[in-house]
């Protein structure tokens, strides 16, 4: 259990996607103007990264690692190993179509069940589908899960460390926007108003979060 | 080779289809009045509306939280349209046009200015090269955003094509040294100066610029001018363009519009019944094109 705990807490806070890793800045810096806002994508990433981290770890697990339980060499392996139904050059393709079909999936939903968060996004819902959190999560996950013996294992650790992205994702562009509703409210300098006081600020986040790096080794 | 076009493939396939049923379960129905409003209007995106673009505004309407004449570019017709869409009666909307204030063509430059050729470039260096610091720089930014083609340069002032314009201020926020305004076409009489210095600095720079002599402010007999800050002030709920303090004016800084806008048919303005039965000579001439459209 301890090791879940801490698997959630390192995706969070310490290796956290934006801060630490560096990923998915651009709607970071987008949707982060409003909390409102910042909270419906947060919302949206958390949702398409679990099911990006599943269905992915679905596919690569069943069709492109070199596995016992890959169906090609269930299907057709007689007298051969393995080995020889390797298709993980095959990863980045797959997974993209995942990630593309997911975020339209999630965009018609979003529009038929709740419009006014549909229109707070914007644009920068079908950008999730260009999010390299996302794909990066995913790549994370098989590299990190994937080979495991017990299936069961490495999909629950693979669904949690996508949903724990998401939530670090959320989590830190909801604390951007309240610095950014912030922001707004001051003076600042003419030549740092809007994105470069918005880096700065990140910047500094970031150096916050480094804090973090001693927790749960 | 044949695995791999066998797992693409089959993905493909198999997402295609969940989005096809997705589209299917999570169908929006759209109000096509939004579609229909959205195509009776100008399209210019100007946002003169003060929504995001033609767009929103269609949208605004058809869900009631923006008054079917809010589109100033598109005037009377556009509202009639809008209206006939939306099955309620148009109020009349009163055109308004952009006034540029200032009218020295012959303005002396102080210096001779070689950065970029744009206003709001040379406004930043010492408030342009121009010995009036209140006046026309000449480098046309208006004109480059007008979405209507009704601004044009001629002697290095641009001049407002009254009949193009469609009032939706995009001029006034491009200049740098805010010289236009929005006026109704009713308002006939303008002054076309900005500059407040006293009346010798405006004589030295300017031929035609406000000197605050006054004159205007004694002849007129609605108490609708005043000189604030050196410069001559319309207060146009009081102005009746009568054009008295035209004839006083010894700059020839306030001007009367009214030939102008006659001879390209602004001046008077018509009725809204006049505009209706005209509407309908011209649906009368062209019957051919209006069944094709």
């Amino acid at each position: 259990m301890q090791e879940y705990i801490l698997l959630f807490i390192s995706i969070v806070l310490v290796n956290n996607f934006i801060l630490a890793k560096f990923l998915g800045l651009c709607p970071f810096i987008g949707v982060s103007k409003q909390r409102k806002a910042a909270i419906g994508m947060g919302g949206a990433v958390i949702f398409v990264m679990t099911m990006a981290s599943v269905v992915s770890w679905v596919v690569y697990r069943y069709l492109l690692a070199p596995t016992d339980s890959n169906l090609f060499y269930m299907m057709m392996g007689q007298g051969k190993v393995p080995a020889d139904f390797d298709f993980t050059f095959l990863t980045t393709v797959v997974f993209i179509l995942v990630i593309a079909t997911l975020v339209q999936l999630v965009e018609m939903f979003l529009m038929k069940v709740v419009p006014p968060l549909y229109d707070a996004l914007g644009i920068y819902l079908p950008l999730i589908t260009t999010n390299c959190a996302v794909m990066g999560v995913a790549l994370l996950n098989i590299k990190d899960f994937g080979m495991l013996q017990n299936a069961g294992v490495s999909l629950v650790k693979t669904a949690l460390q996508g949903f724990g992205g998401g939530v670090g994702f959320m989590l830190v562009i909801f604390l951007m926007s309240g610095i950014r509703e912030r922001l707004d409210q001051i003076e600042v300098p003419d030549a740092l108003k809007g994105a470069p006081i918005a880096f700065i600020c990140a910047g500094l986040m970031a150096l916050a979060f480094m804090g973090f790096a001693g927790l749960g080794q | 080779m044949l695995p791999s076009l066998m797992i693409l493939g089959f993905l493909g396939l198999l997402f295609g289809f969940g989005l096809f049923i997705a589209s299917r379960v999570f169908r929006v129905n759209v109000d096509v009045r939004i579609a229909r409003v959205e195509h009776a209007l100008p399209g210019a995106n100007c946002g003169a509306c003060g929504l995001a673009g033609c767009g929103a505004f269609a949208k605004a309407i058809v869900h009631g939280s923006a008054d079917i004449t809010g589109c100033i570019p598109g005037g009377d017709s556009v509202a009639h349209l809008v209206a006939d869409i939306m099955g309620v009666e148009a109020k009349e909307v009163e055109k308004d046009v952009a006034i540029l204030r200032c009218q020295g063509k012959d303005v002396q430059d102080r210096y001779e200015y070689q950065g970029v050729k744009t206003c709001a470039a040379a406004a930043l260096i010492h408030g342009g090269p121009k010995s009036c610091l209140e006046g026309c720089i000449g480098f046309g930014d208006c004109c480059k955003v007008c979405p209507f083609d009704a601004l044009h340069m001629k002697d290095g002032l641009p001049v407002v094509d009254e009949a193009k314009c469609k009032s939706c201020g995009k001029c006034v926020e491009a200049c740098p040294k805010g010289l236009f305004d929005l006026q109704p076409i009713g308002k006939l009489v303008h002054v076309r100066c900005k500059n407040h210095e006293l009346g010798k600095f405006v004589r030295k720079s300017c031929a035609v610029g406000c000197i605050a002599c006054k004159k205007c402010e004694k002849i007129c007999k609605f108490d609708a001018v005043h000189i604030e800050n050196n410069l001559a002030v319309f207060d146009y709920e009081k102005c009746v363009s009568c054009g008295l303090c035209v004839k006083e004016c010894p700059t020839g800084t306030i001007v009367n519009l009214r030939m102008e806008r006659k001879t390209i048919g602004l001046w008077p303005i018509k009725k809204k019944e006049e505009v209706k039965t005209e509407a309908v000579e011209s649906d009368a001439a062209q019957p051919q094109s209006e069944a094709q459209s």
